[in-house]
């Protein structure tokens, strides 16, 4: 005979037993240490003396410090410039992709693209700085070669951020690729189908069939994609430490230098909750995406 | 014509599509052949992208030269004697070993507690993982410093590893692993008479091992390459990760060979690739599940 009851009060037992640990750690070292951050942005503190009460003083300087307008505006350029070009490179990769019908080929190109994933941002970042270097890299070199002017890649505060968006975008286009592939593999047929019966081809195929019907796709990508990049600091600090001046500097790195090396604890939080803020409208953004995207299906 | 016309489209297809791939890899390329160059050739323009000499030295030094220094035996450059690069291959294999082993476990159990079990206070829990899985470490670091530090843990590779298992990532992922196997194995165990320990451990917990290894190359490969979370919480040399290990390496290089660089990055890449090729289905399906996360 089954006790039904028992059964009930072991699987409680055993629920509790088994979400114990994960509950405890996120609670320890996720939604404790956000709680605390927002509290710790209201205060002064170097860890060694102590806290003092600073109200929204933090908040206060970071709408009036020109080095956090600065470094807001970079993080938000950067993630928009990867946006875009991940969107543009990893759409038209994976629509390539379908003429591809070889599947040692396919296995092929879909590695290539995927392999800068599987490596540090931070290593990556340090062999691209001796590609990118403006006196003796390899980039200037082609390009003085076929005669067109060398660029100051990381040696100029109007360049470097845009080669910092071309080293991330290099180590991350094989993502926004994967996402596309999966997009077309998805394409209801019937409509391709009742398109080739048209005779609609070429360019405006692409335009009035392709874009239309992976557009859930560009969003999510997009929002995914903008989430991770204003999270960016392997690449501008190991390129060039943000510099020169702070043209480099992202909101990540500013928080690694307020908190870690001027040892404002007070501050620093009040960059990352302001970081915060930014992700946490785009993962808004994101949810409302994913309920269209689910609506398409 | 219209048949011209597909062949020029094909052609040029493939050229963006190879345009795309020689980008990608020549990068690559020039880092494996001037891994192998003499120092003196490592910097020349312009550059060879073949492997010409095949120095394998170089790897010798980057792994062993802090070793023989120590020994009093002074082998190659400056950057490879400060840099104990075998102590900081160890630490990240035990860094991406317990993170990986125990995400898996504990992931597993809240997974399936959250897939087949009842209890009060299910519902609340489940959200308080999802409200945090988009929760960046960048945001949480000071305060998860601080913790450490009060610990007696900043500085050492507990501290790495053990804010890194609990994962609500994970758990979600795992939940809806268990909630694909169908509940008729569950009936069919208590109407055996096996207890609700025998059908977690003898049925859905092997059962639920393709999730488990998507997870466990994700967090393999997300922890072998993490960069943020080791520069702030380890300060000593010998407790580095490869990451550390690589950019401590180009600081220590002044002037002169850049191969000894290279072939550290060549050695950090190798484990990656391994898990790339052993599993890359499951790491394109790990990450876009992940691409969920946000």
């Amino acid at each position: 005979m089954i006790d039904v009851a028992s059964l009930r009060r072991t699987k409680t037992i055993l629920g509790y037993l088994f979400v114990a640990p994960t509950i405890i750690g996120i609670l320890v070292f996720t939604a404790g240490p956000i709680a605390f951050s927002m509290i710790l942005s209201l205060f002064y503190w170097d860890i060694l003396s102590p806290m003092k009460y600073a109200g929204i003083e933090h908040y206060r300087w970071l709408a009036e410090d020109p080095v956090a307008r600065t470094v807001f505006q970079n993080t938000f350029v950067f993630g928009v410039v990867v946006v875009v070009l991940q969107n543009l490179l990893g759409f038209t990769l994976a629509l390539c992709m379908r003429n591809v019908l070889n599947k040692y080929f396919r296995f092929f190109f879909r590695s290539v693209f995927f392999m800068p994933l599987l490596m540090s941002g931070a290593t990556v970042s340090v062999f691209m700085a001796y590609f990118f270097n403006t006196d003796f890299g390899i980039v200037n070199y082609y390009l003085s070669i076929i005669g067109l002017p060398t660029v100051p890649w990381v040696s100029s505060s109007d360049v470097v951020l845009l080669t910092t968006s071309i080293v991330y975008t290099w180590q991350h286009v094989g993502f926004t690729f994967i996402l596309f592939l999966g997009a077309f593999s998805t394409l209801p047929t019937e409509v391709l189908d009742a398109a080739d019966v048209d005779g609609i081809t070429g360019w405006r195929k692409v335009w009035y069939l392709y874009l239309p019907l992976v557009s859930p796709t560009i969003f999510f990508a997009s929002v995914i994609g903008f989430i991770h990049a204003v999270q960016v600091f392997d690449h501008p600090y190991v390129l060039t430490r943000g510099g020169p001046g702070d043209s480099n500097r992202t909101a990540v790195m500013m928080i690694y230098d307020v908190a870690f090396k001027d040892l404002e604890f007070g501050y620093g939080s009040a960059v990352a909750i302001a970081l915060f803020a930014v992700i946490f409208v785009a993962t808004m953004l994101q949810f409302w995406a994913q309920k269209k995207w689910v609506f398409y299906e | 014509m219209n048949r011209l016309r597909d062949y020029r489209g094909q052609a040029a297809v493939y050229l963006y599509l190879v345009a795309i791939s020689v980008v990608i890899l020549v990068p690559l390329l020039w880092v494996v052949s001037t891994s192998l160059r003499l120092p003196v050739e490592s910097y020349s323009l312009p550059p060879k992208w073949l492997p010409t000499d095949f120095r394998w030295e170089n790897y010798y030094e980057v792994l062993f030269s802090y070793y023989l220094e120590k020994e009093g035996i002074f082998v190659g450059s400056q950057a490879s004697a400060n840099v104990p690069f075998l102590h900081m291959m160890k630490n990240s294999f035990v860094v991406c070993f317990f993170v990986t082993f125990g995400q898996i476990f504990f992931c597993a159990f809240a997974g399936y507690a959250f897939a087949r079990l009842k209890f009060p206070g299910k519902d609340v829990l489940f959200w308080l993982v999802l409200a945090t899985m988009m929760i960046p470490i960048q945001v949480t670091i000071i305060p998860i410093y601080i913790l450490l530090f009060n610990m007696g843990l900043h500085d050492t590779l507990t501290g790495l590893i053990l804010p890194a298992i609990p994962s609500a990532f994970g758990t979600f992922l795992m939940r809806q692993y268990y909630l694909r196997i169908p509940s008729v194995l569950e009936e069919a165990m208590i109407i055996d008479g096996g207890t609700q320990w025998q059908i977690f451990w003898r049925v859905y917990f092997p059962l639920g091992t393709p999730g488990m290894v998507v997870l466990g190359i994700l967090a393999f490969n997300y922890h072998w390459n993490e960069f943020f979370r080791p520069l702030i919480l380890l300060s000593t040399d010998s407790n580095f990760t490869v990451p550390l290990g690589i950019v401590a390496l180009r600081d220590y290089k002044m002037t002169g060979s850049i191969s000894v660089v290279l072939a550290g990055i060549v050695l950090s890449i190798i484990p990656a690739l391994c898990i790339y090729l052993f599993g890359q289905k499951h790491l394109i399906e790990g990450l876009l599940a992940g691409s969920v996360k946000g």
